[in-house]
C-alpha cells in the first residue's frame, strides 16, 4: 500500500536509547527505551498537511495511511469547486479548514471527521471528490475504505493487534495527541517537517529531543543513591 | 647350429615375455575395482580404522563422532544456551552483538526528504515522511 500511494523515505531524528542488562554467563538482553515514531504526509514542496503520532494498530494504521492520502487529494481536489481560486493559494486554506474542524470534532468528544470519496454533482462522467464529512453524514454512495487484511511478517497480526499496551496508545494517539496536532497545525498552517519535530516529540510523544536524557532524567536520576560519588568520578 | 638355436630360444622367449608384459592388464583387476577399493572404501577403511577400539574396551572418540557435535550440534547447543526463560518483548543476543543492519521492511524508501519530494512532483504521490528515533535499517530502533 504504502509502495503503491506515497513517495516513502524515513529519517533519524536522534539515535533510540538502548538498554543492554548483561546477567552474566553469555545470558543478555537487549532492548530499546523511550522510542517513538510520527508518519507525517506532505506535499511534494515538503509541507506537512498532516501527521500520525506514535505507534498503532496494524489496522487503524493502515485505515489512517488511507485517509492521509484522502487529504491529500482534498486539499488537491479543491479545484473542482473552487471557482477558478489560484491552487497555491487555496492549498493552505484548505488544509487549514480540514485541521480547524477536525480540532473542533475532536475537543467536543465527537469523531473525527471522515475524508469520504464522493461522485461530483453534475458531472455527466463519473467524477469523484474528497470531502470532508461528519461519519454519520457519509452516503452510502462513498467509495469504501474499510481497512484490507493485515500480515505481519513472523508474527501473527492478531497478535499484535491484541497487544493491551498498543490498543491504548492507538486510543491515545486517535483522541489526545490528534488533537494536538489538528491544533498546531490550524495555527501554524503548511510548514516544513523540521518546523515542528521538537515540538512533536517533547510535547506530544513527551520525549524532548534537545535533552540528553529524553525527560527520563528525574526518573533515572532522583532516587539513585550514588550520584554524587558517580559525579566525583 | 647349436648357437643359432640358442639365438632364436632367447629371440622366442623375449617375444612370449613382451606379449605376455602387453596382455597382462587383460587379466588382471578392472580399473573400477581399483576405484572402488582406493576411492569409495577409503573413507570407509578410515572410519574403521579410527572407530575400532582395543579388544574389551570401549571405542574412543574419534574425528568421525566428533563431527556431529563439532558440527551438526553446536549451533542447536548455543540455541538451547541462549534462550532461556525471558520476559516478553525483549530479544536474547549474543554479548558481542551491537546493533547488525537488517532490512527495512517491503517498503521501497527513498534515501532523502529531498529525494522522496523530487519523485512527488513526478509521480504525483504525496510524500509519507516516517520519523524515527534510531535507524529503520537496525535491528534495535
Amino acid at each position: 500500500m504504502i509502495n503503491l500511494n506515497f513517495e516513502p523515505v524515513w529519517e533519524m531524528v536522534r539515535p533510540v536509547p538502548i538498554v543492554t542488562i548483561d546477567f552474566g554467563n553469555g545470558n543478555v538482553i537487549k532492548r530499546t527505551l523511550h522510542g517513538n515514531i510520527a508518519t507525517y504526509v506532505c506535499t511534494a514542496d515538503g509541507n506537512v498537511l498532516d501527521v500520525l503520532p506514535g505507534l498503532y494498530q496494524p489496522a487503524v494504521y493502515q485505515k489512517r495511511l488511507q485517509d492521509l492520502q484522502s487529504l491529500f487529494r482534498y486539499v488537491y481536489d479543491a479545484k473542482y469547486y473552487s471557482g477558478g481560486w489560484k491552487l497555491a493559494s487555496l492549498l493552505p486554506a484548505r488544509a487549514k479548514e480540514f485541521h480547524v474542524r477536525q480540532a473542533e470534532a475532536l475537543k467536543a468528544n465527537q469523531p473525527q471527521l471522515v475524508l469520504a470519496q464522493v461522485p461530483v454533482d453534475g458531472a455527466k462522467l463519473r467524477v469523484e471528490t474528497v470531502k470532508l464529512l461528519a461519519a454519520d453524514k457519509v452516503p452510502a454512495s462513498a467509495r469504501s475504505t474499510q481497512p484490507v487484511a493485515v500480515r505481519v511478517s513472523g508474527v501473527k497480526a492478531e497478535e499484535i493487534a491484541g497487544w493491551r499496551e498498543l490498543a491504548e496508545d492507538t486510543q491515545i494517539n486517535e483522541s489526545v495527541r490528534r488533537l494536538q496536532i489538528h491544533t498546531k497545525l490550524a495555527e501554524v498552517g503548511m510548514v516544513k517537517p523540521d518546523a515542528i519535530v521538537k515540538w512533536l516529540y517533547k510535547e506530544v510523544l513527551h520525549a524532548d529531543l534537545d535533552d540528553p536524557y529524553l525527560g527520563l532524567g528525574d526518573v533515572l536520576f532522583k532516587n539513585y543513591p550514588f550520584a554524587e560519588e558517580d559525579a566525583g568520578r | 647350429m647349436i648357437a643359432f638355436l640358442r639365438q632364436r630360444t632367447r629371440t622366442q622367449l623375449l617375444g612370449f615375455s613382451v606379449i605376455a608384459v602387453m596382455t597382462l592388464p587383460m587379466y588382471a583387476d578392472p580399473p573400477a575395482d581399483r576405484s572402488k577399493g582406493d576411492v569409495v572404501e577409503k573413507g570407509t577403511k578410515a572410519v574403521v580404522k579410527n572407530t575400532a577400539g582395543a579388544p574389551g574396551q570401549p571405542a574412543p572418540i574419534t574425528p568421525a563422532d566428533m563431527t556431529k557435535t563439532v558440527r551438526i550440534e553446536r549451533g542447536p547447543a548455543s540455541i538451547v544456551r541462549n534462550t532461556g526463560p525471558a520476559p516478553a518483548n525483549t530479544t536474547m543476543v549474543p554479548v558481542t552483538a551491537d546493533n547488525p543492519t537488517v532490512k527495512a521492511g517491503e517498503v521501497n524508501w527513498h534515501k532523502s526528504f529531498a529525494e522522496a519530494c523530487a519523485a512527488a512532483k513526478k509521480s504525483g504521490k504525496p510524500v509519507l515522511l516516517f520519523h524515527m528515533m534510531g535507524q529503520l535499517d537496525k535491528q534495535f530502533c
